[in-house]
């Protein structure tokens, strides 16, 4: 009775085009494949209106530092672009230089320089140049810090104390003892929005009695493809939607096995004309662990996919810039690209 | 909060000439050609691919990086006699900056909407 | 040939004393040439360097 062993239609050109197929050992129709001459009869060339149709996306959440959204109607080879774009080709400012005045801490001045330049620096980049290595500094490419600090005995510590943030003063150097130093018009430039780090409690360096850190900072535009310091982003990042596909029904003692090899909140067991069914309610939450797959009795009555072009997208800021600003900022970066990449064929075309 | 706060990075009247070329050799009809994009990755390599290869008229269209500590891409375009190459790259161009431009448009009415959860982690 | 012919014929400084931190009690010693390396507050033998007054400049990388 092989006719009642109902398969999936596996090889659809449907569920090749726009699913990912993921099997008990590997993942296949990985490629998108949408792409005109591909497939007879289906046309698939570029239709600007028809994208418009298709593409949506819809925010879950939302925060200072963190957005999730989902990105549906794009193929990967986009949305890449603009994952890449979020973590190497932003811009922000970061400490790009330190001038080390006096430095008797326990960290050296090459690892105290370092840690310096990972602090996060509140302050629009648009509202900078880019410096090149030979320019000088001037208040339209470079913000300035200075950082001093001596640790002393704290007199009105009790003899017994030992906590050090109590029995001495200035024990620990923070992101927060940054202090500005505007140059030029900066103060004015700046002055509903001033250039701090972004966190103030950041430890730069501990001190003890006797010793002291003076140092002044040079901040500069950059892209984090330079150094990872000037990645506006702790993470961006994809996955794409899974999809659990049941064919027929999962009943009884079967739906309740079926269920826990699920993260919780995906399948739930409902009760029809009292018979246990499974259902899928929230796919969104599967880890894709293909534990189902492992069971001879699901075999054949499920099959998990991923939904093509369907990307939820986590983006998590550092902190300099809020994160819906950074992905209209990507999409411009790439904007730009092909207006310059665009203007410079023209200008080749033309000195041929 | 909007793409028009965001500067255009390079100068508009300064055009690097060097950032794209026809690679010597390969432009032996005006259907095929291969184009050299200097400080170019993935980024726009993928993205360009793609927009080329949804256009009917073009053939093959594939990018490589000859060599990964040399920052340059190239794109290689072979095109049906309706169109040339040249064309081709301009039509893929254009194509993803509209994405572009709709992607922004659509984030903006969604973001406008403000129909999503907004949470506060400073509790952290 | 005499490389250092500049260098010897110029007057010689005075014997600078040179001042040193004791890495027992953090006191600063001034301790001349040829003169024994101990602490004048607590007698202790290891002395450290201190640090340049000039400025250095680093890449934060």
């Amino acid at each position: 009775m092989v006719a009642e062993k109902k398969n999936f239609k596996h090889n659809d050109v449907e569920t090749l085009r726009s699913r990912v197929i993921v099997e008990r050992d590997r993942v296949t129709s990985t490629a998108s494949t949408d792409f005109p001459h591909n497939y007879p009869g289906v046309d698939l060339a570029w239709d600007f209106e028809k994208f418009k149709e298709n593409f949506k996306i819809k925010i879950n959440r939302l925060s200072k530092t963190e957005m999730e959204f989902d990105m549906i109607g794009v193929d990967a080879a986009i949305a890449n672009a603009f994952r890449r774009i979020l973590i190497a080709e932003v811009p922000t400012m970061a400490i790009s230089n330190v001038f080390v005045m006096n430095n008797t801490s326990v960290v050296v001045d090459e690892v105290l320089a370092h840690r310096l330049g990972l602090i996060p620096i509140l302050a629009d980049p648009t509202k900078f140049d880019f410096k090149a290595k030979e320019e000088t500094p001037t208040d339209l490419n470079t913000i300035v810090f200075r950082l001093t600090a001596q640790c002393k005995h704290n007199p009105k510590a009790s003899s017994t104390e030992t906590d050090p943030l109590k029995k001495y003063i200035h024990s620990s150097v923070y992101s927060g003892d940054l202090v500005w130093d505007p140059k030029g018009d900066q103060a004015e430039r700046f002055k509903d929005c001033p250039i701090k780090p972004v966190y103030d409690d950041i430890v730069i360096t501990k001190l003890r009695p006797g010793q002291e850190v003076e140092v002044e900072v040079h901040c500069e535009k950059g892209l984090g493809q330079d150094h990872a310091k000037w990645s506006p982003v702790a993470t961006a990042a994809y996955r794409l939607m899974p999809e659990i596909l049941i064919n027929g029904e999962i009943t009884g003692e079967d739906a309740v096995k079926f269920q826990s090899c699920f993260p919780e909140g995906v399948v739930d067991v409902v009760v029809e004309n009292g018979v246990k069914k499974a259902v899928v309610v929230n796919a969104r939450k599967d880890t894709v662990s293909r534990e189902v797959l492992r069971h001879a009795e699901f075999e054949n009555k499920v099959k998990l996919t991923r939904v093509r072009d369907h990307f939820i997208f986590t983006i998590e800021s550092v902190g300099s810039i809020e994160p819906q600003d950074l992905l209209v900022q990507a999409v411009q970066v790439l904007m730009d690209k092909c207006a310059q990449v665009k203007r410079a064929l023209q200008a080749t075309l033309q000195s041929d | 909060m909007s793409a028009a706060k965001v500067r255009m990075e390079e100068d508009p009247v300064e055009i690097d000439t060097g950032k794209v070329t026809i690679v010597p050799g390969t432009m032996t009809e005006p259907q095929c050609a291969t184009f050299c994009l200097q400080d170019e990755d993935h980024t726009l390599g993928n993205a360009l691919r793609w927009t080329l290869m949804k256009n009917p008229e073009v053939d093959f269209a594939s990018y490589s990086i000859p060599h990964p500590s040399e920052t340059r891409t190239n794109v290689r375009i072979q095109t049906s006699d309706n169109t040339t190459a040249v064309d081709a790259i301009f039509k893929g161009l254009d194509d993803l900056t509209d994405i572009c431009s709709h992607v922004i448009q659509t984030f903006q009415a969604e973001l406008a909407k403000g129909e999503f959860e907004y949470y506060d982690e400073s509790a952290f | 040939m005499n490389y250092n012919a500049a260098q010897s014929s110029a007057p010689k400084p005075p014997a600078a004393a040179m001042t040193y931190i004791c890495a027992e009690c953090g006191s600063e010693n001034e301790i001349k040439p040829k003169e024994p390396i101990r602490c004048k507050e607590c007698g202790y033998r290891i002395m450290y360097k201190k640090r340049t007054k000039r400025m250095v400049q680093f890449e934060a990388r």
